[in-house]
């Protein structure tokens, strides 16, 4: 998607308002008495219809920060359909489309999802806190020390609790919730800390002439805000942290001033006042929109002010009215037409207009698959002679040894997941922790040094996945581990840990005295494993005796292969996490099992760029990351948390509507997702040429001719240090299409064994920048694809429509500065494009994408930069 | 109040992954007994022999997820293991494939020989390396 800021003056827009966008309802469960909508515009009068009745009408006010909450007559119940719409003086909109009531454990078969106290921590003298994940329409209430100290009966989604009396010292505090008289776990135990001070000076969101709402930050958890407006004081509001909007009416004039001030404790000082004043009409800029692409029913605003009307046109059609973040629209976004979006605060309308031409591939923000947060994290160090690690797991409540879960025990066994952490050190100097060794090494170490419990490195990992109902241990390996050669011997010995592990949890499983006791799946069991780790996890399914033990999923990351150096992943689903940045692992082993993996029903790669081998784990400090700076420690959990969550959500939970996140048809919230590059291959979907047939270019994986024109030259190549690759850039273990660009408009042309219907459909091909070996060149290089239909009509995409040619990521520098390894290692490395094929019947109605006969690849750079290509599938359609 | 100014995070020390230099090898073809696993049998449970590479070095091989390689010409020999202050323990177990009088160096996996750490040492079984 291309976006720009432009002046309003420069188009001519309509200058009436045709279509006010329904509201947004949220999932209703049973038993709510109040319903949730949102993305109306200010001060606009909702109607609420459940079942064809119209029960309520409301005056909605202020869309922002929680939409609003409509008290219902009567209870929901399960199978009523909710539709809203709003009205305002000039225009009514459509009804929203009806949502299902549901019974809470038809989503949440184990009982509703567990509060979170939200922002923590909570602060002696605090007033207020805000409570999240929860269902709404329920009742959320908070104790400290075992006392209730306030509730709201039909809360929102994330709710503000007021507490009476404020919290004291050193009081536990903890949110509960139910719905239907079925109650949640609670929420993690908070102390409550003594409040910052100084308090900090609150700040201001910028507010402009028209405003109905100021914005009010640096809030402390819990605090009481005073506003006072042009110096007169105009009210208290407690605040549960960070942001407070609050409405103010009259609306603000030009210049206007506020100021607010914050306190917690009496007797303790206010934080000093902070203050700001209306901005003129004259700036209110442009909202800022995410991510549109063909077809797209919506709008996501990404920066906007909080209480203005969003307006969108479309071929200066006006398409949409309603409230940020999210604008329905009365039709799809047509291909290539470009979108207008401006915001209106009453008679002020922005001067910027935001310009948007979408693309055909360019994938909305969606919630974070690590963030399924239902059930309180149990956890226990085990061990049995040799056999040791950590386990968590979906427990009762917090802590070490809590019995297990039982709502969920009651549904049937649970999954789970083992780790396998990698070679490091296994013990630091007390007073120096990055002076590592290991006692297995050449001097040993002194006896004072401190073990180094490496397998400990994974815990956040672990707990996300406990936290959604899987069983997630982590192995020791250090027996493995320090001076070790990285052969078969050291691979065998780390399949051994890790087989001993998952027996050892079969005994558990089986004696009725433990925690465990027919808890565990076993026939849902996933593997992931780190560096040698990653090795060994590969190599477990093969060696795996033990009975009823199925190995379902395989998280390789950043594995080595020194050890059974052709392992094949086969017979599971199978994920790779290479960082681009990886110093030790540079050669980034996992591409080479991605290429070689026969997993079912997919296998997934990711070259994660600003990554390096280390910031995985927990316990390993030092920063081997080559090229440029790599992304903090944190960021590179989140990237492993939200893919793996996804990853074994998908494979071990049947949560299908995950994968779009790895198919790249969905972007993770709160990720660097511009920097992961997936590649992703089904195992059922329709091959048109993978190059690994060994019948040449000039027939594909259909048997069915291809041919070259023009100015491109291709062939195929190893993808592999192999001899015979097209150069040595390529790291992978597989066969696949390296196309020299000698002018623009050079074609390649595969032609499909049958006319196909592709209406439904999407091309995906893996495809690169080819690294000359010597230099990232400036600037990016690409193609288009094309479809032939049966009467030769060809249409085309540019590669740019869809997200991108991936580039070289470039670590040169470093390589060669560095004894390893010496020699650059940039690669060019592949992912997955997505074409959908509506793209291009869209972009030539003359088209027939029924009667597709042929894909094409069309230079289209006069770079003559060489580009690489592989796995070229049909997915869907028919 | 003053004003503070900017100082930009440097990298912190990178993993010093240099390599020892080889002191002394001695060469023999010993009797080998592969390690009983629990739940598989051993890759290398077939066999009863293997030479063995007997390394001293001038400091010890670096902590990482790759291990040094012992490279006989360009055959490389990946299993190893510390033994005593000082020395290393490679395993091979093609013989054949071990071309007598081939330069012994010692690398990462997959290094080219020009990256590698040249020795004194060549291929000799069964006898005390001599130095060239």
């Amino acid at each position: 998607m291309q976006q720009r800021e432009i002046d309003r003056q420069s188009i001519d827009l309509p200058g009436e308002l045709e279509f006010l966008s329904p509201p947004i309802v949220a999932q209703p469960y049973q038993c709510a008495t109040v319903v949730q909508v949102s993305g109306y515009v200010s001060h606009a009068e909702i109607d609420i219809e459940v079942d064809g009745n119209i029960l309520v009408t409301v005056s909605a006010g202020l869309p922002l920060p929680n939409g609003k909450l409509i008290e219902l007559p009567d209870p929901l119940s399960a199978g009523q359909e909710v539709r809203a719409r709003q009205r305002t003086s000039t225009l009514q909109s459509p009804w929203s489309s009806p949502v299902t009531v549901r019974d809470h454990l038809e989503d949440y078969p184990a009982g509703p999802p567990r509060p979170q106290i939200n922002p923590a921590p909570v602060y002696r003298c605090g007033a207020r806190t805000g409570v999240a994940n929860l269902l709404v329409g329920g009742n959320v209430w908070i104790t400290a020390d075992g006392a209730e100290r306030g509730r709201v009966e039909g809360c929102n989604d994330h709710h503000g609790v007021n507490v009476n009396p404020d919290y004291g010292a050193d009081e536990e505090v903890r949110a509960w919730f139910e719905i239907c008289e079925d109650p949640s776990p609670p929420s993690e135990r908070h102390q409550t800390q003594d409040p910052p001070g100084p308090l900090p000076t609150p700040t201001f969101d910028t507010f402009y002439q028209d405003s109905e709402q100021v914005t009010i930050r640096s809030i402390v958890n819990g605090a009481r805000v005073t506003l006072a407006r042009e110096g007169t004081d105009i009210g208290t509001s407690r605040c549960w942290g960070g942001g407070l909007r609050w409405g103010v009416n009259p609306p603000c004039t030009d210049g206007e001033s506020f100021e607010a001030t914050q306190r917690m404790c009496p007797g303790d000082p206010s934080s000093g006042g902070g203050s700001s004043s209306a901005q003129p009409c004259s700036d209110l800029p442009a909202p800022a929109v995410g991510p549109v692409q063909y077809g797209d029913d919506r709008i996501t605003l990404v920066d906007f002010v909080s209480d203005a009307v969003i307006n969108v046109y479309a071929s200066f059609q006006h398409i949409g009215s309603g409230s940020g973040p999210t604008v329905l629209l009365s039709r799809p976004v047509a291909y290539g037409e470009t979108v207008y979006v401006e915001q209106v605060l009453g008679a002020c309308r922005s001067h910027m207009i935001q310009e948007v031409t979408p693309d055909c591939v360019d994938p909305p923000i969606g919630s974070n698959p690590s963030g399924l947060d239902l059930f309180p994290v149990g956890r226990l160090d085990y061990e049995d002679g040799s056999v040791k690690g950590s386990v968590y797991y979906p427990a009762n409540d917090d802590g070490e040894e809590e019995p297990f879960n039982e709502r969920l025990a009651a549904l049937g066994r649970v999954p789970i997941v083992v780790m396998a952490h990698g070679n490091h050190a296994t013990h630091h100097d007390p007073n120096d922790r990055l002076n590592e060794y290991a006692p297995n090494c050449p001097g040993g170490v002194p006896a004072d040094w401190v073990e180094i419990p490496n397998h400990k490195g994974y815990d956040y990992f672990q707990k996300d996945l406990a936290k959604m109902g899987i069983i997630a241990v982590s192995v020791d390996c250090n027996a493995t581990n320090g001076c070790t050669g990285c052969g078969n011997s050291n691979i065998q010995d780390r399949v051994e840990l890790i087989l001993d592990s998952i027996d050892y949890f079969r005994n558990l499983d089986a004696d009725p005295s433990s925690l465990f006791h027919e808890r565990i799946d076993f026939d849902s069991v996933g593997l992931m494993g780190h560096s040698r780790g990653g090795n060994a996890v590969v190599w477990t399914p093969e060696l795996n005796d033990l009975p009823d033990v199925n190995i379902r999923s395989v998280l390789a990351l950043a594995p080595t292969s020194c050890g059974f150096s052709n392992g094949v992943p086969r017979g599971y689903a199978f994920m790779t996490i290479l960082p681009a940045g990886d110093g030790d692992v540079a050669y980034n082993d996992g591409a080479k099992y991605y290429d070689r993996a026969q997993a079912d029903p997919f296998k997934c790669q990711l070259y994660v760029h600003r990554t390096n081998h280390n910031f995985f784990n927990r316990e390993w400090p030092e920063d081997d990351g080559h090229g440029p700076t790599v992304m903090s420690r944190q960021d590179q959990e989140r990237i492993l948390t939200t893919y793996g969550c996804a990853f074994f959500r998908s494979a071990l939970l049947g949560h299908d509507w995950v994968m779009p996140f790895l198919t790249g048809e969905l972007i993770p919230a709160g990720v660097s997702a511009e920097r992961v590059h997936l590649s992703l291959k089904w195992t059922d979907a329709t091959t048109v040429d993978d190059h690994e047939d060994g019948n040449g270019i000039g027939t594909n994986s259909m048997n069915r001719p291809t041919s070259q024109h023009g100015g491109m030259r291709a062939d195929e190549y190893p993808h592999s240090r192999a001899s015979g690759a097209y150069n040595g850039t390529f790291f992978g273990d597989g066969v696949g299409m390296v196309a020299e660009n000698l002018e623009v408009n050079g074609t390649f042309r595969s032609e499909l064994s049958a006319l196909a219907n592709l209406s439904e459909a999407q091309i995906w091909i893996r495809a690169a920048e080819v690294y000359n070996g010597s230099s990232v060149p400036s600037g990016a290089t690409g193609f288009d694809l094309g479809l032939e239909d049966e009467s030769g009509t060809t249409v085309w995409v540019d590669v740019d429509r869809v997200g991108g040619l991936p580039r070289p990521y470039d670590r040169r520098a470093d390589d060669l500065a560095e004894p390893w390894p010496g020699r650059d290692v940039t690669k060019s490395m592949l992912k997955t494009l997505r074409f959908r094929a509506d793209c291009f019947s869209a972009a030539d109605p003359s088209f027939d994408v029924t009667r597709v006969a042929a894909v094409l690849i069309r230079t289209n750079t006069p770079d003559q930069r060489a580009l690489a290509f592989d796995d070229l599938q049909i997915v869907g359609g028919s | 109040m003053g004003i503070d100014a900017a100082q930009i995070d440097r990298r912190g020390p990178r993993p010093d992954w240099r390599l020892p230099a080889i002191l002394d090898i001695r060469i023999a073809r010993i009797p080998f007994k592969a390690r009983e696993y629990r739940h598989f049998k051993s890759v290398y449970a077939e066999y009863d022999e293997a030479v063995e590479f007997l390394v001293r070095t001038d400091g010890p091989f670096p902590i990482r997820a790759l291990s040094p390689v012992l490279y006989v010409g360009d055959e490389a020999i990946v299993e190893g293991e510390p033994v005593e202050k000082g020395a290393y323990r490679f395993l091979a177990f093609e013989f054949d494939r071990l071309e007598p009088g081939a330069p012994i160096t010692l690398g990462w996996p997959g290094q080219s020989s020009k990256a590698r750490r040249e020795t004194d040492f060549r291929y000799e079984l069964e006898k005390p390396s001599s130095k060239k």
